[in-house]
């Protein structure tokens, strides 16, 4: 079946979120992706416009269920950039280690929704057991599992007490057990490996020409992580290792990945064990001094790009979100040639994908610095010309 | 008497009929198959640490019968392109295949002369294969992309593992049949047969263990279960070959896979493990062999589908290439070695 | 790279077949929320202040609040839960503390079920009355007794 289009999405077993994939295929190979995006837009950035600072931290959490905390921490900072604040050693150290346990999860979740794409539902139905630990703890430190709210401009809303450290700790052990336990599993279970190895190629040149991020460029050899190149929230005094692969296939990614998690292990054991003493929080004025901020976070997917204008009032005047997703599209679309139709979720899948983190809005402008930006009334107006032109189609 | 005949006909008809149809026929076949995928989905949710079925019922053993008659209530689509009389006549089709491959099975003590004959292994094989046929068909006169890749999977599929599946249970056959004019060609391709023989000769039942787990094996790719559920891989190609299929159509496909898993359990049950029929046995003047045989057929039958439940949970699924390589690499090989095992054998204990 | 195992995930299968399932048979188990979980808010309307915060805070403007009574400075707070996303910022922005946490999470109703109004209790309002009163005469009083000088009594 020579040039056949199929398209994966927007509704797709294999999506967890709707984005809408085009392949031309020949037989079971792909010879052409396209992609088109913005089925998970919701004015996100609109909104950020409308609320006061303080209402923005809870809208820019939920921009994303796993990476949370990913837009709240890029968020605050820029505000409190823009207020010139000192924030207290021990918010920032709380900051870092929600950061951490987000990651712990987030990679979790990954690995599952990895062995569930190629078939491997006893991996799904593990990591996602285990994941329920950090979960757990994520609830006992900032009383949700999701959107910890954790962030506010100053510091942070809520201390850890010492009984809660003691129950962090055993749980970093449990989950670093567990951990070891799927390294040695997924290193050595052949059909895991088999539908992850070679696969799904990326050459570290053009991971830098096309400006992939997070594990996704990591596994190509590109030593980027934001913690390090652009320390935030004290992660400078902190020891870590950045992890790379240079198999420049899934797999990497996958290791990549896991061997995060052992890293984050480490720092969680250091946060815990040098949290500095002092206040979570100091005080912040709501009205923000007109200004510019950006700032750059290390989420679970990738560096998470925030920028921030206010206007001397209590509302932003613009903050635009680039979220990692976004960035490693292009690159996808490049690992997706010459693959196999079979390929194509776990190829999607390894880019750890979440699309309503990237569907923010464009806008396009032509050479001359004209951009076509139509009025509500425009719109409508335009979708009742189209209708009645193609009411008989 | 002229009015004996007739009346010792209607007995006759009757029994037949309720030996088609009651027991061990559709319904038995029935509450089997679904109490048999309420089995399978427990293993596989207890390896797992989860629960699965639960409140269906008492510990949810209705829950397969609860699906079935909530897929009977649904609405059935049919597509505007599809090939009408094939789409709506297809599971049918299925369906009669996998209970005529069970009826041939004997699991009962008392069987029918034409339910039991000299030949009937091959029989099932043959009538087993049929479905996979009909899930092709089914694809593609859905004239649906995904769809038409599942059924391309499928008989891509089904070049792989039929050859070893026969070879794997013609082996124990072979090593059971009689011998006659002195040649151990005339090896009896009766599934009683090859049953009572190793009842009467039990410690020759693990000489085919390379058999048995190439039959499990290849059993699994036939049920389309992980890791050789390519051609139905959920998160590629949504169902694949049953992507449109909805409604009474569906839940008659579902109830085929279930039967065809019963009936595969059963025969690689009845040819490696010694088959279900007992001599006698006697509770002082009350004949239970009849109740031990079905107590045996339970027991053996779910052991291979407790295997195949381990099989579905231990592995992630292999992409199509990957299984005809590795059904010819590993298990076409494997069952001619059994096969020349078996000769082997026969040649030396002249059983 | 480790060595390939084929079946390498089977003792751990068959360990897990013999343990207790993971599952919590919810609703008929329960789980605990851990303290300070963020469930529905609750008020104590008597020690509310009517400084706005809270509404001002709110990301999704939930709550209400309105005057109990004319003439005293006491106030009636009505949370609209079908819309509370549980940020908790009220909690954090009310000066006075008056807003809590409760680990209740099981909230679903109808919108009417939904919108909660606590009310600041009659006994307290009076109380805030006969104050109000007593400190008018003990104003009217001292002026009375005192030369005219501008007495900056907050007007209640």
């Amino acid at each position: 079946m020579p040039g056949i289009r199929i398209p994966i999405g927007p509704q797709h077993p294999a999506l967890k979120e709707p984005e809408s994939f085009t392949f031309e295929l020949d037989g079971e190979q792909v010879i052409n992706a396209e992609v088109r995006m913005g089925y998970a837009h919701r004015g996100i950035e609109k909104g950020f416009e409308d609320r006061t600072f303080i209402q923005g931290i809870y809208l820019a959490e939920r921009i994303c269920g796993i990476c949370s905390t990913s837009h709240t921490t890029p968020f605050v900072l820029n505000a409190e950039e823009l207020l010139k604040l000192e924030v207290p050693r021990r918010a920032q150290y709380i900051r870092a280690l929600t950061g951490e346990l987000e990651r712990v999860h987030s990679h979790l979740l990954w690995l599952g929704v990895a062995g569930h794409e190629v078939g491997f539902d006893s991996l799904f139905m593990y990591t996602w057991r285990d994941r329920e630990h950090v979960q757990d703890m994520l609830e006992v430190i900032s009383g949700n599992r999701v959107h910890y709210g954790i962030n506010t401009i100053g510091g942070v809303r809520r201390d850890i007490s010492t009984e809660q450290i003691g129950r962090l700790k055993e749980m970093n052990k449990l989950a670093l057990a567990r951990t070891e336990y799927y390294i040695r599993l997924c290193t050595a279970e052949p059909t895991f490996i088999s539908r992850i190895k070679d696969v799904g190629r990326l050459s570290k040149q053009d991971a830098l020409d096309l400006c992939a991020v997070g594990p996704m460029a990591r596994a190509s050899g590109v030593k980027r992580d934001v913690r390090k190149d652009d320390p935030y929230c004290c992660y400078d005094e902190m020891p870590f290792d950045v992890i790379t692969a240079d198999t420049c296939d899934i797999l990497g990614r996958a290791v990549v990945r896991v061997f995060e998690l052992i890293q984050c292990y480490k720092l969680i054991d250091f946060i815990l064990a040098n949290l500095p003493e002092g206040d979570i929080k100091i005080r912040a004025p709501r009205r923000i001094p007109p200004g510019e901020a950006i700032n750059r976070y290390e989420a679970p997917r990738g560096e998470n790009i925030h920028f921030m204008k206010s206007n001397g009032t209590d509302k932003p005047d613009r903050v635009k979100v680039r979220a990692p997703t976004y960035a490693n599209i292009p690159a996808t679309l490049v690992t997706l040639k010459n693959c196999f139709v079979a390929d194509i979720p776990i190829i999607v899948a390894a880019i750890d994908p979440c699309f309503c983190c990237a569907d923010r809005m464009i806008r396009l402008s032509d050479r001359k610095g004209r951009d076509d930006r139509w009025s509500w009334g425009q719109l409508q107006h335009y979708s009742r010309e189209w209708l009645a032109r193609n009411r008989r189609a | 008497m002229a009015g004996a005949e007739p009346e010792g006909m209607t007995v006759e008809v009757v029994k037949v009929l309720g030996y088609l149809f009651v027991f061990p026929g559709v319904v038995f076949l029935f509450a089997y198959a679904t109490f048999a995928e309420w089995f399978d989905r427990k293993v596989y949710a207890r390896l797992q640490n989860r629960i699965g079925p639960l409140h269906t019922g008492s510990g949810g053993i209705l829950q397969p019968v609860a699906d079935f008659i909530k897929l009977m209530s649904k609405e059935d689509i049919v597509p505007a392109q599809a090939d009408k009389g094939l789409f709506n006549a297809l599971p049918l089709f299925s369906l009669a295949s996998a209970l005529a491959a069970f009826i041939m099975i004997p699991v009962f003590r008392v069987s029918l002369p034409y339910t039991s004959f000299p030949g009937d292994l091959i029989v099932v094989v043959y009538l087993l294969s049929i479905p996979t046929i009909v899930y092709f068909l089914a694809g593609w006169s859905s004239t649906n992309y995904y769809a038409m890749v599942g059924a391309f999977r499928n008989l891509t599929q089904l070049f792989g593992y039929e050859v070893p599946l026969f070879l794997a249970l013609l082996a124990p056959a072979m090593l059971a049949g009689s011998w006659a004019n002195g040649t151990w060609l005339s090896a009896n391709w009766q599934i009683s047969e090859v049953g009572k023989f190793y009842m009467a000769h039990p410690y020759l039942i693990p000489v085919n263990i390379i058999g048995f787990v190439v039959a499990l094996i290849a059993l699994q790719a036939k049920l389309e279960r992980v890791p050789f559920d390519a051609p139905e891989a959920e998160t590629e190609i949504v169902a694949g070959a049953l992507t449109e299929y909805s409604g009474k159509k569906l839940a008659l496909f579902r109830l085929t896979v279930d039967i065809e898993m019963v009936t595969g359990s059963a025969l690689i049950a009845a040819v490696f493990l010694g088959g279900f029929v007992l001599a006698p046995v006697h509770l002082g003047t009350i004949d239970l062999s009849s109740l031990f045989s079905l107590l045996l057929f339970v027991a053996k039958t779910l052991f291979v589908i407790a295997l195949l439940s381990l099989g579905k949970a231990l592995m992630g699924r292999l992409r199509i290439d990957q299984t005809v390589a590795f059904s010819w690499r590993w298990l076409a090989p494997a069952a001619l070695l059994q096969i020349l095992i078996s000769i082997v054998l026969k040649g030396i204990l002249k059983v | 790279m480790a060595r390939l195992r084929p079946i390498a995930m089977l003792p751990e299968l068959l360990r897990n077949f013999f343990k207790k399932p993971n599952t919590v048979k919810y609703p008929f188990e329960k789980l605990t929320p851990p303290k300070d979980f963020r469930g529905k808010m609750v008020w104590e309307p008597e020690k509310c202040t009517g400084c706005l915060a809270c509404v001002r805070d709110c990301p999704t403007g939930v709550i209400d609040i309105n005057r109990a009574a004319p003439d005293v400075r006491k106030f009636n707070a009505t949370y609209r839960m079908y819309l509370c996303i549980f940020c908790g910022q009220c909690v954090d922005s009310c000066p006075v503390d008056c807003i809590h946490w409760t680990s209740n999470f099981e909230l679903a109703g109808s919108k009417d079920a939904m919108t909660i109004h606590y009310d600041c209790s009659p006994e307290v309002i009076e109380q805030a009355r006969k104050l109000a009163a007593e400190k008018a005469a003990a104003a009217a009083a001292q002026k009375k007794s005192e030369p005219p000088a501008p007495a900056d009594k907050p007007a209640v």
